[in-house]
Order: C-alpha cells, then sequence, then structure tokens
C-alpha cells in the first residue's frame, strides 16, 4: 500500500545505508503483524492502516529512535561555549562597526 | 487539576521506561519475534509500544545482549531474538540489583 511504502521510506530514510533494508523488512513485518491483530482475514482497509501508522507515530521521531539519539544543530553539550562565542563575536562586531563609523565620519 | 494527572503520567512513564530492558530480557531466554514480544508482555501487564521495543531489540543487539536470526521459513520473514550468553549473565546480575533497589525502596516507601 502506498501509505505505507511511504512512512516505511521516511523512517528508513534518515538512517544509515547498511541498516536499511533490514530495517525496512522488520517495520513491514511489524505493520503487518499490527493490521492483522485488528483485521482477522486480511486485507488492508485505509482505516485500520492510519490507526496502525498513527500508532506508530512520527516517523522521524521513530528513525531518531532507531538511530538512537536525536540530531541537532547544535547539541546541548555545546550549547553553552557556542553562546558564549555568539556573544563575544557581537560585541566585537559592534566595536569594530562603530569604530569604522566614527572614522568615516571623521 | 489536570497538572498533577500530567506530572503522575510523565513520572509513571520514567519509571517503566526504567523497566523494560528487564522485562523484556527476562522473556527472550526463548526465541522470540518483537510483536511476539509485546504480545506477551501486554498479557503481563507491562505495555509496550512496538515503536519503542523494535529499536531497543537493536540497541542490545548491538551491545552483545541478545543474538538474534531472521526466520525466512514463513510466508512473512521475521527475526527472532534470543539472549546471548553474555545477556543471560548480565540478566542474571540485573534481576539482583533489581532485587536490591526493590528492598531499598521498599523500606524507604514503608516508612
Amino acid at each position: 500500500m502506498e501509505v505505507i511504502d511511504r512512512y516505511i521510506y521516511t523512517v528508513v530514510q534518515k538512517l544509515p545505508q547498511q541498516q536499511r533494508a533490514e530495517i525496512e523488512m522488520e517495520l513491514r513485518g511489524l505493520i503487518e503483524d499490527m493490521l492483522e491483530e485488528r483485521v482477522h482475514g486480511g486485507g488492508n482497509p485505509p482505516e485500520q492502516v492510519k490507526e496502525v501508522l498513527l500508532e506508530l507515530g512520527d516517523p522521524r521521531d521513530l528513525a531518531a529512535k532507531y538511530r538512537g539519539y536525536q540530531k541537532y544543530l547544535i547539541s546541548p553539550e555545546l550549547f553553552y561555549p557556542y553562546i558564549s562565542v555568539l556573544k563575544l563575536v557581537m560585541f566585537a562586531l559592534f566595536i569594530a562597526i562603530t569604530v569604522v563609523y566614527v572614522v568615516e565620519s571623521i | 487539576m489536570s497538572d498533577s494527572k500530567e506530572i503522575i503520567s510523565s513520572l509513571t512513564n520514567e519509571l517503566r521506561r526504567g523497566t523494560i530492558i528487564i522485562g523484556v530480557m527476562s522473556q527472550l531466554s526463548e526465541p522470540q519475534y518483537g510483536y511476539s514480544l509485546v504480545t506477551i508482555m501486554e498479557t503481563k501487564g507491562i505495555d509496550v509500544e512496538p515503536g519503542t521495543l523494535y529499536p531497543l531489540l537493536r540497541r542490545l543487539e548491538k551491545q552483545g545482549l541478545l543474538e538474534s536470526k531472521w526466520d525466512t521459513n514463513e510466508a512473512r520473514p521475521r527475526k527472532y531474538y534470543l539472549l546471548s550468553p553474555l545477556g543471560q549473565k548480565v540478566y542474571e546480575q540485573l534481576c539482583l540489583e533489581w532485587k536490591k533497589m526493590v528492598g531499598g525502596l521498599a523500606s524507604l516507601i514503608d516508612l
């Protein structure tokens, strides 16, 4: 089913190449198992498929769980050093611009 | 009013998160696949989401605590997990630690 394919693709795409095929197999099996539990007798009624995928949650969160860590631009460990450096740079820029302005207007 | 419900729910989840690994390992002395594990734990009263369990099993395998095998005989290929020898040792040790913790907490709470 297309929705399932798209869901699995979104999860798997954010993971390392080597793991992709296996995790895809795993997720397909899981979704099938979950569907079978709700629909005794097979078939993929769109309502149940939607329920199952909603239960699995945001595909990006699922990918994060498989990856084992969240992705950030600036990680918590580096955040405070980042802010300190940022303040320093802003201050230096401010001084430089002021100096240029003063020199220009003389 | 609803604040305390949220707090209770989030703290309970933290408690649960700490015990999932032992719970899962306790069922893996025999080969199980992801979804059967979810069902077994549900019947014992421990709800785990498949989306949490599957990555957890992978991590445990990566740590060397579990061994896995794909069963391609049935219509649906399934990945079966089993406690490795190291996993067995770790599990037994974890159970001892757990008993200690439970004992300690019991004396704290009952006071």
